[in-house]
């Protein structure tokens, strides 16, 4: 079991946090054109993600790896990824859609499994596509 | 040959102390804050609090602030004791700083910072302490230096990014709670979304009051850590008069900070 440095839990901590302000802009920016089932859906999606940052803040967190550095480099690009697509979509399923695979990368994360956070980050990247700088 | 008169270093010592003082309302606010976070999510998701429900997912958030604390006032009493050895009076050490040392660990500080805390506590409550007198200030000063600067170090890491952070957190829980409840209501109820809107800048503006007053304590912390570098840089003469110039500006800047500390909250 690893910790994680205070450095870098300050970092993902900003990663979720931002997450969480690009679904409040998309929620507000398209309020009258969501349902209200999709709004509720997002506006609880980035109280947790919320939730998420400030334990991240406060808390120290142990990883159950041998390489924390790679476990965290996985972490950041998911974030990275989900945070650029969430930029340039507009359609509220597919925002959703990364919202939640944001929510379980945040909570794997909090469990400091390091198997379900890199299966985690995985389903986050695919689900925020293809990266433009990859290609 | 000019001198500065010993009790130079006493105060700087003195307003350290001080300074110290004021900062437990400011890092109380920052458990505070999760409490009001926790409010807003309540309202939103569930529509209904109590005290209670609160308290429980701000537990970690208190253990850290009162390890912070702790590390905080250590830092306090070790000024206080060097302003009573600045100025040859006897030192008596508060028994509770012995106890302080464990508290510390969930503070947020890294090993090293922890380890610092433990030597400054182990030197407060050690029996050299009062061999420490006027003659001999310049070894004190010179075997803490290391920990003041790791402990000033830590608490200034924590206090300028971790409760920026936290501010941060709860100012954006504060805009989407306004901004979700003046959406859901501005047409049935135009008058009181104005109001609403009006409460929200309240809450934004004691926001912005407590960023600054954090800025302010990171400030005093780092004329706490070059006051006492000075102190180090001339511990074999701590009586010379440049330094009661280097320490005239770090003694003004804590004094104004502490006020505003007092003011503040």
């Amino acid at each position: 079991m690893a910790e994680l440095s205070a450095e870098d839990a300050r970092k993902l901590a900003r990663s979720f946090y931002d997450l969480a302000g690009k679904l409040g802009k998309f929620r507000f920016d398209n309020w009258t054109r969501m349902q209200d089932v999709e709004r509720t859906e997002l506006e609880k999606i980035e109280w947790r993600l919320l939730t998420q940052s400030s334990e991240l803040a406060t808390r120290a967190i142990r990883i159950s790896t041998d390489d924390l550095d790679e476990a965290i480099d996985e972490i950041t690009r998911a974030t990275k990824r989900m945070t650029r697509e969430l930029q340039r979509i507009g359609d509220a399923k597919k925002v959703l859609r990364i919202a939640n695979k944001a929510l379980r990368l945040g909570e794997a994360l909090l469990t400091g499994n390091a198997v379900a956070i890199a299966n985690a980050a995985s389903a986050a990247i695919s689900a925020a596509g293809i990266d433009e700088n990859e290609k | 040959m000019a001198c500065v008169q010993p009790s130079e270093v006493g105060r700087f010592a003195k307003s350290a102390s001080e300074t110290t003082a004021e900062f437990p309302p400011v890092a109380k606010d920052m458990y505070a804050s999760c409490l009001r976070f926790e409010a807003y999510k309540a309202q939103r998701l569930s529509g209904w609090y109590d005290n209670e429900s609160l308290r429980m997912p701000c537990a970690s958030r208190d253990s850290a602030i009162a390890g912070v604390l702790a590390a905080n006032k250590v830092l306090g009493a070790y000024f206080s004791a060097l302003a009573k050895l600045a100025d040859d009076n006897v030192v008596s050490t508060d028994r509770e700083i012995g106890g302080l040392a464990a508290i510390v660990k969930k503070s947020g500080l890294n090993a090293a910072q922890v380890d610092a805390v433990a030597e400054l506590t182990k030197y407060l409550t050690s029996t050299l302490l009062d061999a420490y007198r006027r003659g001999k200030i310049g070894d004190a000063v010179a075997s803490q230096n290391g920990n003041v600067v790791l402990v000033t170090n830590g608490l200034r890491d924590i206090i300028s990014r971790d409760y920026r952070q936290i501010l941060d957190i709860e100012a954006r829980a504060a805009n989407d709670f306004y901004h979700a409840s003046v959406n859901e209501s501005r047409d049935r109820e135009p008058l009181a979304a104005v109001l609403v809107l009006r409460d929200r800048d309240d809450r934004i503006v004691e926001l912005a009051k407590k960023r600054e007053a954090i800025a302010a304590y990171v400030r005093a912390l780092d004329a706490v850590r070059d006051g006492h570098q000075k102190l180090y840089d001339h511990r074999n003469d701590l009586r010379a008069k440049v330094l009661s110039a280097e320490l005239a500006d770090q003694i003004e800047t804590l004094q104004r900070i502490s006020r505003q500390l007092e003011r503040a909250f």
